[in-house]
């Protein structure tokens, strides 16, 4: 099958396609202390999103990660800036539980939050640990987005995503990074359980990847993220473009799994209206 | 890190890049390091044959131990086989002026770059320490060690020694090109997708849509390599 399809072409001559617009569902848009990101403020994070056609970013400050408190702040104020550009995850850190119902109720009531971003190897705290599972059964409950760092570290293995898996069917389990270094694990997940997924940031880069991802489990449980500004969205759309896949399935990943999701969170939330879902 | 699903052989490589629209390559065979020197370089020059798009590359080692034949005859095989530049995969061997001054005077004078595989962060601090000792006018290109920007550690050195590059095969950071560009403008960059062991379309897309001047990435995509290589003496 020839990768030069009409949706392909088009990305190569303009870049931007209107009718292939990209929502990325793991970014973190700030500076880092470990790297040199050029352009990170959020009007910097704007025009990225602008020069690279993506409509929506799904985010999770790096000062989230480090201080819930400040970093949840500034994510709720880059959404009330542009509510349609920046939809929330709520950072939790599980060694400061007495975070947890503040987390619950900005999961329920703030403006632009889709759910939770969690961790578990930075905070040196297993998934399967207790302090995350009355977040685990909120999102079950409330059928709220989980988006949480996968790899082969014992703290958020394929085994701790089956374990959770199997507990809380009810929640959207976006598995960041698809178990790097595991992805048959990652795989055999996102086909067992309806409501696990995989997550492109930094496995897209791997040659055939999302070729094997889509023949092994489905373009439908393929959610495009970027890490941003980690990685440049170009590249990573890039990478989506060449793979051995149709059109279908690039409009799936880049972002039709995404606006499913986020509608979703629509239907199950009576104050969550952004706008464009 | 997984280890690439799969390696191609010449004729797939030439078929997946008319597709994405690349028309030349300098390819580092996988001979070069997996093989010992002389047999790997010569594996590498016969596997890319029939292949006038891709360029081939030999790997160097101490000449003090002879396995690569003398300095001239060395140079003279280049000549023969058409092969205009060099990797320096320093796994077993220190890449120094103590090991490699004599060869390195002879690349200087004849304008062939030597490539070089940052394997790991440390890596930055061997090639500090030999460009700080090298000739001058040494050309020198090198792969980044990491996908996370590393613009910490090569800017310094870009602004110090005008004949080093950087292969953009990790440049991935969001904006890397323009924020370089701005600074520095694009002489030192050398577009590269480190094929098989990353997906070259992210980086092909990545530099087209960079937000640089149309003659900013074709220096990029293929100028200042076409210069450096045209540049040589053998």
């Amino acid at each position: 099958m020839s990768r030069r399809t009409p949706l392909v072409e088009e990305f190569l001559a303009r870049g931007i396609v209107p009718e292939c617009p990209v929502i990325d569902m793991h970014t973190h848009p700030d500076a880092n202390h470990a790297i040199y990101f050029p352009d990170n403020t959020p009007e910097g994070i704007l025009r990225t999103m602008d020069r690279c056609g993506v409509r929506t970013l799904a985010i999770a400050p790096h000062d989230a990660l480090v201080d819930a408190p400040y970093g949840n702040a500034k994510s709720l104020a880059m959404h009330r800036a542009h509510p349609e550009r920046f939809l929330v995850y709520w950072c939790f850190n599980p060694n400061f539980p007495e975070l947890t119902e503040e987390a619950k109720d900005a999961v329920l009531t703030q403006p632009g939050v889709i759910g939770y971003k969690f961790l578990p190897p930075y905070h040196h705290y297993p998934l399967t640990g207790p302090n995350y599972q009355p977040l685990f059964a909120h999102a079950h409950a409330y059928k709220r987005i989980v988006l949480t760092h996968t790899w082969r570290d014992p703290t958020c293995d394929a085994a701790s995503i089956r374990w959770l898996a199997e507990r809380y069917p009810e929640m959207r389990l976006l598995m960041g990074h698809s178990c790097w270094d595991d992805f048959d694990g990652a795989f055999a997940l996102a086909r067992d359980f309806p409501h696990v997924y995989l997550e492109l940031t930094a496995c897209e880069r791997m040659p055939a990847f999302i070729d094997r991802a889509v023949r092994e489990v489905g373009a439908h449980k393929l959610v495009y993220g970027t890490d941003l500004p980690w990685f440049d969205p170009f590249f990573s759309i890039g990478c989506v473009l060449f793979a051995d896949i149709d059109d279908d399935d690039r409009h799936a990943i880049l972002h039709g799994n995404a606006e499913w999701l986020l509608a979703q969170q629509k239907e199950h939330r009576l104050d969550y209206s952004p706008a464009g879902y | 890190m997984p280890s690439p699903l799969w390696v191609p052989d010449a004729a797939e490589l030439v078929a997946l890049y008319d597709e994405l629209g690349i028309g030349r390559a300098l390819v580092a065979h996988a001979c070069l390091t997996e093989m010992n020197g002389p047999a790997g370089n010569a594996r590498a020059v016969d596997a890319l044959h029939d292949y006038p798009q891709l360029l081939p590359t030999w790997s160097i080692l101490p000449p003090q131990t002879g396995e690569m034949g003398t300095i001239p005859e060395f140079l003279a095989g280049m000549r023969a086989a058409g092969v205009r530049a060099l990797w320096a995969i320093p796994d077993g061997y220190l890449l120094n002026m103590l090991t490699f001054g004599p060869l390195f005077e002879e690349l200087v004078a004849r304008k062939i770059p030597l490539f070089l595989r940052l394997a790991r962060l440390e890596s930055w601090e061997t090639l500090t320490n030999l460009l700080a000792e090298a000739p001058a006018g040494l050309r020198m290109a090198v792969t980044l060690p990491s996908v996370w920007g590393q613009e910490r550690y090569f800017r310094p050195l870009l602004e110090r020694y005008p004949g080093l590059h950087v292969i953009t095969s990790l440049f991935m950071v969001a904006g890397a090109y323009q924020s370089h560009v701005d600074r520095y403008g694009a002489r030192q960059l050398l577009f590269g997708t480190d094929f098989p062991n990353q997906q070259p379309g992210g980086a092909l897309l990545m530099l087209l849509h960079s937000g640089l001047q149309d003659a900013e990435i074709a220096a990029i995509a293929g100028g200042n390599l076409q210069l450096m290589l045209e540049e040589v003496r053998l």
